[in-house]
């Protein structure tokens, strides 16, 4: 079985592309395989008109990626781990840019906390700051949204919407269309690794809902 | 910047991180300690016997203690998926294990830092002089183990049963280490330098060997 099959499409900067898939539809697979995490059998990527697969392991800083895993070390505070951070990118002005990336995640009042007291939320915002530190042109989002009440939903694409005016091009997955960004210019819906149907913002508040729940009730009763 | 910045970042983080859980040393410390306490109450030896015995017991009690330190070492990585955070870092797969493997020696040394001198007063382990020398095989055969204890953690925490494999993997690879070890701590006891130089170059071809196979391999481990 392929985990994603005949998936195509392009990404500028500035536009936020949301991915929308049901559990299993081939949406995680999809980020790891961008963010060079997983290696596809097949296909190929390009980012910035070259080949990224193959591409040497330096052009990494070229895309960050938050996940629902927040990939910080629960005994270091918030400013500790972007420490180690910056110094794995081998970032100059360290103090500045984590300050930077504190500031674009609305997390500077988290900073000396450890990682392990943060509320999902706030872990969330701090993942953010690490993605965003090395300041990628790429942001990939894996299900950024789970496990977040309403007011840090909110927080979060108010800090997304921050990030895409700011030039960068950003990849988003989800399951839950309702908690996307106004700000999404393109849609795909992805099911059992395939895209079945995609559209514009402009579907999106006509209708596009509707034909994802159609989709995935009609994967659903094909199982 | 120098181009071991990476690993240097990760040894710094490690060693960070395992100042904030002492648990981890301590229960390392504990555990080897009593290996080595029980040892020496084996078939009631004599002193000869106790001497004889001590450098075995001090590489088995470094052994064990240390399958349990690398599994807690490499479970750091696997909580929240760090890992994959430092996948996505611009560094070469080689550097990270470097930086992985630079924590495990430097926190094996210092758990043998606390039991050698408790072993020699145990076992009245007399190197007449000869500390220096003992200190060198010690490293030699550390750094070996360590490269082992990193890969096959590595290695261990992609399975289900981390725990249980990580002994089965590491401990028959660790034999000629091991035993370099015993034989070279016997060798300087017993004042036979030429004996203690071959085992101490034995260890140093592990070394070599374990380093560079561990080091190449580790990225294949590591990425799914």
């Amino acid at each position: 079985m392929r985990a994603l099959d005949d998936v195509s499409f392009s990404l500028d900067r500035g536009e936020l592309l949301v991915v929308a898939g049901p559990n299993g539809a081939g949406k995680t697979t999809l980020v790891r395989t961008v963010a060079r995490l997983s290696r596809p059998s097949a296909g190929r990527i390009r980012l910035d008109g070259a080949e990224w697969l193959d591409a040497p392991a330096d052009r990494q800083r070229e895309v960050g990626l938050l996940s629902h895993s927040t990939y910080l070390y629960d005994r270091l505070t918030a400013r500790e781990n972007l420490e180690f951070y910056a110094r794995l990118y081998r970032l100059a002005d360290r103090d500045a840019r984590i300050r930077r990336a504190l500031a674009g995640a609305g997390a500077l009042d988290l900073a000396g906390l450890r990682a392990g007291t943060l509320s999902r939320g706030q872990a969330q915002r701090v993942s953010i700051a690490r993605a965003i530190l090395h300041d990628p042109g790429l942001l990939l989002l894996d299900e950024p949204h789970a496990g977040l009440d309403p007011h840090s939903v909110r927080r979060l694409n108010g800090v997304l919407e921050d990030l895409r005016t700011d030039g960068r091009a950003i990849l988003l997955t989800t399951h839950d269309l309702a908690r996307v960004p106004e700000s999404a210019g393109r849609f795909l819906i992805l099911v059992e690794g395939r895209v079945v149907d995609a559209g514009s913002r402009d579907d999106a508040r006509n209708g596009l809902e509707r034909r994802y729940e159609r989709a995935v009730t009609r994967s659903a009763g094909e199982l | 910047m120098s181009t071991f910045a990476p690993a240097l970042a990760i040894l710094a983080k490690d060693v960070r991180l395992e100042l904030r859980r002492v648990e981890s040393l301590a229960t390392m410390t504990v555990f080897a300690g009593l290996v080595i306490l029980i040892f020496a109450f084996v078939g009631d030896p004599t002193p000869a016997d106790l001497a004889r015995v001590g450098p075995g017991a001090l590489w088995a009690s470094i052994l064990f203690a240390g399958a349990l330190g690398f599994e807690r070492w490499f479970a750091e990585e696997e909580r929240n998926a760090a890992l994959h955070g430092l996948l996505l870092a611009p560094v070469d797969r080689e550097m990270l294990f470097l930086g992985k493997w630079a924590g495990g020696t430097l926190f094996l040394l210092a758990l043998e830092a606390l039991l050698v001198p408790a072993a020699a007063t145990l076992y009245r382990l007399d190197l007449g002089g000869r500390w220096a020398a003992f200190a060198a095989l010690l490293i030699v055969v550390t750094i070996g183990y360590a490269a082992l204890g990193t890969f096959f953690a590595a290695v261990a925490a992609r399975t289900t049963a981390s725990q249980l494999l990580l002994p089965v993997l590491l401990f028959p690879l660790s034999v000629p280490l091991l035993l370099a070890g015993i034989e070279g701590g016997q060798a300087l006891a017993a004042g036979e330098a030429g004996d203690y130089r071959d085992w101490l170059g034995l260890a140093l071809a592990f070394d070599v060997l374990f380093g560079t196979v561990c080091t190449m391999a580790f990225g294949t481990v590591i990425e799914e």
